[in-house]
This record gives C-alpha cells, structure tokens and sequence, in this order.
C-alpha cells in the first residue's frame, strides 16, 4: 500500500460503484418504500444483486469472488445504504459476518461448500452470537455444544440474526460453549439452515431496516457433524472478534451511504422550497447545516476507506475500523436528523424516504458494537485500559 | 453462423449533466462522460448476436484518451476486445475525416467483421453522418433507424423505422447497421464483467493527423431567445382541432 495518495478511488472501484449507484436507482429506490411499509425481505432483488456479483466483491475469484478488495467491497454497501439501509445490511453482514470468517477460518471443503455460492450469490448465510442476555461480553453466551455419537448437540437462543430465516439463508455461523474442549470455551460451528432443531423465530418488528431478516433463533437438541466446526475448537472468540472487525468497517459503510442519501434528500428540499421568497438554502441557519454535513461525510468516508484499506493490505484493522464505525454511525445519525428537520412537517409524514431513513439511522451506532462499547475498544488499543 | 461484429462507440458528455450558462451561452459539461446512447444500444445488440450465433464483438472509439473509459465499459458489458483510435477531439474533425479513421481501421481488422453496428447518431453533436459515411466508404450497403435484427442461413432480417411506419429488410453480410431506439434495452454491466474487462485486450493506434482544412470551426453558441408561447391543441377529436385552428388563424388575421 502506498503511504499517502490523492485519496480518490481507482477507475475500477469507480465503475463497480456506478454499476451498484444505477442498479440502486433502478431496482431499489422506486420499491424501498413498499418493503419498508410491509416489512418485506426483497429476496428477488437480493437474489439479482448476486447475480450481478455484489456478494463476493472482495472474496477471491478462486471462491467464486470478484477478488475486488475490501474498499470496493465498502464503496458496495455505501452505495446501496444510501438508496436502502435494509438492502445494504443484507449484502453487507452476508459478505463480512458470514463469508469472512469462512474465508479465514474455513477448511477447504468448507469453503467450497459455503463460501463459494455465498460469493456467487446462490445463497446467503448468518452469524449469531448475541445472545438475549448479552452482546458484545461474548464470553458471557449460555448456547451450549455437547459431544454426543460424533457430533454436536446445540441448545440455546441467540438473538439479533441478520439473514438466517430468509428463503435465501443456506447456513448460520453459531458461537457456543463446547463442553468436549475440556474448559467450556467458546468456539463456531456453522450450521445449514435446515438442520433439524434450528428453529428461527418469528422475525422481530423494528425500529428501522423493516426490509432486512432479523431473527431470534433457537436451538433445540440441534445435531451437526464434526467437520460443522469453524476454525480451532475452544478459538470461537478469536473468531468472533475477527468477524466483528470487517462487519464494523461494513456498518462504517453503511453509514457513510445512509448519511449521504440524508443530505442529497436535504440539498433537493432545501433548494427546492421556497420561504420568504428565496430557497430556504439561502438561509445561513440551513446551509451551514448542509456545509457540516458535507465536512463530515466526507470525513466518515476516509476513516471507512482507509479501514478498509488497511484490511485490504492485510495491517491490523482493531482500531481503525472502531473509529471508523463509531464516527461515521454518529454522522449518519445526526444527518438524518438533519434531513427530517431541514423537511420541517414534510419530513415526519411517511411519504417521502426522509422518516425511513431517520429510522434506519438509529441501529448504525448499535449494531456490530455500540457507540460505548466502540469507545471501550479504542481505549484499549490505547493503551489505557488493560 | 458465427459473427464478427465491430461496434462504432462515440465518447460524450453525459446529457443529463450538462448545463448552459444563460449569460455566455457555453455550456458545461460536469465532467462525467459516457458511451453515446445509440451507440450503447448498438453494443448491447451486438454482444446478443454473439450469445446467440457465436462470434467475436470488437469495439473501436476514436477519441482522446479517456474514450479508453468508454471501450472499458463496452468490454464490462460482454465486447471482447477494444481498439482505441488516438484522435485529440474527435468534433473538431470533420465528420468523414472520422468515418475515413474508423473505415481504414476496420479494413484492417482481421477477421473482418461480417456487421457494423453503431448508434444512428451521437448524444452531443447529432449529426447522424459518421456510420452511413462508413458504409459508403467501405462500400458496404448500410441501413440507419434499425429496430430489430435476425440472423438466419447465413442471411440477416432487419426491421427499421421509417417516416410512416415499419420496413424489413433482407441483406447478406457484410452490413452496417445502425441502432435506434427500441431495438433493446442496454444491460448494466455485472461487477464480473468490470473486473473481466480490465483483462481484456484494447490495441491502442494512433491514426494519421486530419489535414488542417477538415478541420470544423464551431461558432460561439448562444442560447435562442424564447419565443412568444404558441397554441397547442390536443386531446381533442381532428374535426373539433381543426376548427379551433382555422378560428385561431382568422382571429390573428393571418388568413
């Protein structure tokens, strides 16, 4: 990697990012609003964005990937949150919480057999981890793993699952306590969604991301053979915390797009409507809104570029991605927030994507590590706490 | 039957982006710059044929040196190779000083192509010239306002627009042929292709500078003064139209 560059992104970057930028406009923005009312999971425009090769951008083309890298792969999800967050989680989480930990963990035959329709886009997978009584303390998880005859017996809940009751879901990376390994400690078993015993609830009603699958599931006496095992027995929180790494600079992503899409709605609006007889862009009170906007959007996204292309050139990504995902989740907040106050009445009337987004907004300094617990982390890597 | 087939690409600034300053009458561009509508529809028609009879598609751009830009996209869409022709400002030429570039590239192409297809005319300048000039100047019948093309023994059936309807023809290749709208709906490039693109081969040649009198001076535009509003009669039945027209004339006395 070069020390220091124009920061712009290459030609090839540029076009995955305008053939995503036009798909976006022309197959997700004019159906965003229906999905988001009905709380529907678009499984055939997610199904067309596999084909279009959005799943296995950065996984190598060996796999059934782009091999495109891991700033392509978040110039990817940017594009699509700033159309529709719940498309862009979708796509995001199956790529870096799913693929990922295949992709660095694996065996061969595991790659081969999950992996590679994953970056096709023949099917998406899941990771669980949070639980229902608790998150980020992964060491605190109460799903349990028995040895029995050879295989595995999971018992447990977890909660939160983004992609493992869709008719698309094929597999879901499960952390659980393995009572075999001598200690009780954590490790990942990857689980086909049909097995029997795994039982996804009923999916939850939220906040925002109506469109996307997100799920409690329960395991019941559910059987895996031994080769279900991800990476060494007894390593699931090493596991885990790699994941959460890439799935942080995903969310950075996310945000990135959510609040640029909340200021181009906000510019239209502000230089459309008419107050006191001039756009009410003129107003200093709105355009230095909009002017801080732009400074820390544009900000976010090289924090979230150079996470990525820090991941991309193999460094060690812990801080960079935490700093990314925690700025860049509070931007996307505060330019929602923005938008809908910039719209005034307009805004808060479920008619235009201004209320979807200020919903959407929400989750971004909560999923994948919350603002707090982002703080903890780079604390840590600081040196400041042990 | 398999086919080769070139495709005559134009690089233009994105319409959609382009404004004009009132007061100067200049327009500008925003930079962002694209392959010519037609001409986009005319690689799409032609990466069908291959997937339907087997082929090749070669696509040729003369233009500076971001009409590489241009063939990248066309080799994202499914072409398989570029050739790009190093012509500074392909509208500062005259327009057969272009077809003459594109027809002697094309004699040189081996194989050589059993169709050409381009767009009917280009996003910015319009004038429709550069693809029928290259027939003529290969020898090669052409036919313009194309809507459909089917190949059979050997044989190709072309339906194209006319001024009062449809018209289809038979032709044996070799053919130019230029695309309009309706023919097909240009397919955005799968991120497989953009990476596959970048691996494929684009000759880069530098043709022979045009004279300096086919050079095309354009004068300064300027921005039409808008006219008094006219009267639009519509919605109604022809009789009823036509009275309201005649009415309209005696009012202003004009009959």
């Amino acid at each position: 990697m070069t020390t220091c560059s124009m920061f712009e992104l290459t030609d090839e970057q540029r076009a995955l990012r305008d053939t995503i930028r036009e798909f976006a406009e022309a197959e997700i923005a004019p159906h965003a609003a229906e999905w988001d009312e009905r709380h529907v999971f678009p499984t055939e425009t997610i199904r067309q964005l596999g084909e279009l090769g959005a799943m296995g951008v950065a996984f190598p083309e060996e796999y059934g990937g782009l091999g495109a890298g891991a700033v392509a792969q978040a110039v990817v999800v940017e594009e699509l949150a700033r159309i529709d967050s719940s498309v862009a989680v979708t796509v995001g989480a199956n790529a870096s919480i799913a693929g990922e930990p295949i992709l660095l963990f694996g065996t061969e035959e595991q790659k081969q057999r999950w992996l590679v329709p994953l970056a096709r886009g023949e099917h998406i997978g899941a990771f669980a981890s949070t639980e229902p009584g608790g998150g980020s303390d992964v060491r605190a998880a109460t799903t349990v793993a028995r040895r029995e005859d050879g295989c595995w017996v999971l018992n447990g809940a977890k909660a939160f699952t983004t992609n493992a009751g869709t008719d698309l879901s094929a597999f879901c990376i499960v952390t659980a306590r393995t009572e075999a390994d001598g200690g009780g400690a954590l490790s990942t078993l990857i689980v086909p969604t049909g097995t029997p015993g795994y039982e996804p609830q009923k999916p939850y009603r939220k906040l925002g991301w109506h469109a996307s699958d997100t799920r409690e599931l329960v395991f019941a006496d559910c059987r895996v053979p031994d080769d279900a095992v991800l990476g060494p027995l007894g390593k699931g929180a090493r596991v885990f915390l790699t994941a959460l790494d890439g799935g942080r600079i995903g969310v950075a992503a996310m945000s990135v797009g959510l609040a640029q899409g909340a200021l181009e709605q906000a510019m239209a609006y502000a230089k459309e409507r008419i107050a006191f007889g001039a756009p009410i862009a003129r107003q200093q009170a709105i355009h230095f809104k909009l002017a801080d906007l732009k400074t820390q959007i544009e900000a976010a996204r090289l924090l979230t570029y150079r996470a990525a292309a820090l991941k991309e050139a193999g460094q060690p990504i812990t801080e960079a991605a935490a700093v990314a995902k925690l700025f860049a989740s509070e931007v996307a907040v505060r330019a929602a927030e923005e938008n809908l106050q910039i719209h005034g009445g307009f805004g808060y009337i479920e008619e235009s994507p201004v209320p979807r987004f200020y919903r959407d907004a929400k989750v971004l300094t909560i999923g994948e590590g919350t603002s707090e617990i982002l703080k903890y982390v780079i604390a840590r890597q600081m040196d400041l706490i042990a | 039957m398999a086919l080769t087939i070139a495709v005559l690409i134009k690089q233009v600034p994105d319409m959609g982006t382009v404004k004009i300053d009132r007061a100067t009458g200049r327009p500008s561009f925003g930079g962002q710059q694209v392959v010519s509508s037609y001409d986009e529809i005319a690689v799409e028609e032609a990466i069908r044929l291959k997937e339907a009879h087997g082929g090749e598609v070669v696509v040729l751009c003369a233009g500076g040196p971001s009409a590489k830009d241009a063939i990248t996209r066309s080799l994202a869409m499914g072409a398989d190779r570029g050739v790009h022709l190093a012509l500074a400002d392909p509208n500062a030429a005259d327009t057969l000083t272009v077809a003459g570039v594109l027809a002697a590239q094309l004699r040189a192409l081996s194989p050589s192509p059993d169709v050409v297809l381009a767009g009917q005319a280009s996003d910015d300048y319009a004038t429709g010239q550069v693809g029928a000039q290259v027939a003529e100047l290969l020898g090669w019948p052409h036919l313009s306002a194309v809507t459909d093309v089917a190949v059979a023994d050997g044989e190709l059936t072309v339906e194209r627009d006319t001024e009062d309807g449809k018209q289809v023809c038979a032709v044996a290749p070799p053919v130019v042929l230029l695309a309009l709208t309706g023919l097909n709906e240009p397919r955005l490039p799968s991120l497989k292709g953009i990476m596959a693109a970048k691996r494929k081969p684009v000759e880069a040649v530098t043709p022979p500078a045009p004279p300096a009198e086919d050079r095309v001076n354009w004068d300064d535009p300027y921005v039409p003064e808008r006219g008094a509003a006219g009267v639009i009669v519509q919605d109604v039945p022809p009789a009823e139209a036509a009275e309201r027209l005649v009415a309209w004339l005696r009012e202003q006395r004009l009959v």
